[in-house]
């Protein structure tokens, strides 16, 4: 029994990454509702386990792209004082709300996440030319969509950090990256380029976890043999979903998942009844 | 900003980036070993008292690596006086600490 749930958790860890990284998600938007609808496991024990894999897939993801300039560390750096923020307080309340309530909340934002992923549009933003100056947090990168490097502005601070702690707190009470709610934020709204704000969020929802998991650790959250199987699946998933997600592009994947997570919500909205 | 200083913040910049990217791609290897080595142990029904140090040790790698990379980069900023960006490395890092003192209260 035990080894098969080992198993069968490895597995959705495979899929989980897959799907993440194709959709540039953590992945734990899957990985929750497989554990707490699949293998019933409570809540907490499935949001524990999908932080841990977020940690493993930001430092995968952040080691493979660093030397791009595509990271903003700076950027990066400022966000997390919120999202880490967010998440020592999302941590904090989760550990006072029940199954049910969390599975509820669960419902929600899996909904609000399938719009926007519906919604999420590659916004390109005004960039200058290299010689620019980007301001004290800006950057320069090379662009392969333009050919050459550009430079781009933050623009509205306050607006970036806020989404950053709401992201952090989600990402506290769900086990979830929170990059879904980051990434479409700061390109939109912040100027910032779509492939720096991806890049920029993997680095910040390893730190934004860190920021959670010890307080479901020390309350005994953590369910090692299945949080090893998830991270070792995640890890590979996400893998070998970044080498074919730079060549599949498929628009229709993210209308399907879409769909699926609408029915993931559902079955949560159930599941908290 | 003068273009030299400008160019010389850029280099500081990369330099950590990519020093940042070693930490990161160092701890998961370091992280996957362990679990990969404590998990199989557990599946064989080798001693627990074997396997669960490991996999505890695998989880706890995981974790102390993106506080590493905020550590080294409080030091990277320092290093380069960039006196503004270390404070706020500083900040994340005692955010942190608040979680891990929280966690103590916890037990």
């Amino acid at each position: 029994m035990t080894a098969l749930s080992v198993l069968f958790v490895m597995g959705g860890g495979v899929v989980a990454g897959v799907l993440g990284a194709l959709l540039g998600l953590g992945g734990g938007v899957f990985l929750v509702p497989l554990l707490t609808l699949g293998l019933g496991l409570p809540f907490r024990h499935a949001a524990a386990i999908s932080l841990l894999a977020v940690i493993a897939t930001s430092s995968m993801v952040t080691a493979g792209s660093a030397g791009r300039r595509l990271i903003n560390v700076r950027l990066g750096m400022v966000l997390e004082i919120a999202t880490t923020l967010g998440g020592l307080a999302g941590g904090l309340t989760a550990l006072t709300l029940s199954h049910q309530t969390l599975s509820t909340l669960f419902g929600i934002v899996t909904v609000l996440i399938a719009i926007v992923m519906l919604h999420q549009r590659n916004e390109l933003v005004a960039v200058l030319d290299e010689a620019a100056d980007p301001g004290w947090l800006g950057g320069r990168f090379y662009s392969y969509e333009r050919g050459r490097h550009v430079t781009y502005r933050i623009k509205r601070m306050p607006v970036a950090l806020g989404m950053s702690f709401l992201a952090g707190n989600v990402s506290g009470l769900l086990g979830i990256g929170g990059g879904i709610l980051k990434v479409p934020a700061l390109n939109v709204w912040c100027g910032v380029p779509m492939r720096v704000a991806a890049a920029t969020s993997s680095l910040m929802i390893g730190v934004t976890a860190v920021a959670t998991v010890p307080l479901y650790y020390a309350h005994g959250d953590v369910v090692p043999h299945l949080a090893a199987a998830a991270v070792l699946g995640v890890l590979a998933g996400s893998r070998a979903g970044l080498w074919v997600g730079d060549r599949a592009r498929a628009k229709w994947l993210k209308v399907l998942l879409a769909c699926v997570l609408l029915a993931v919500s559902i079955l949560m909205f159930v599941e908290a009844r | 900003m003068s273009h030299l200083s400008e160019s010389h913040d850029a280099r500081t910049l990369d330099r950590l980036e990519l020093i940042l990217g070693r930490i990161l791609g160092g701890g998961v290897f370091l992280a996957t070993v362990l679990l990969a080595v404590g998990l199989m142990l557990w599946a064989f029904r080798v001693e627990y008292a074997v396997s669960l140090p490991l996999l505890h040790a695998g989880l706890i790698a995981l974790i102390v690596t993106p506080v590493l990379r905020v550590i080294v980069s409080v030091v990277g900023f320092a290093l380069a006086r960039d006196w503004f960006f270390t404070l706020v490395t500083l900040a994340v890092l005692a955010v942190l600490g608040g979680t891990f003192w929280a966690a103590m209260l916890q037990r």
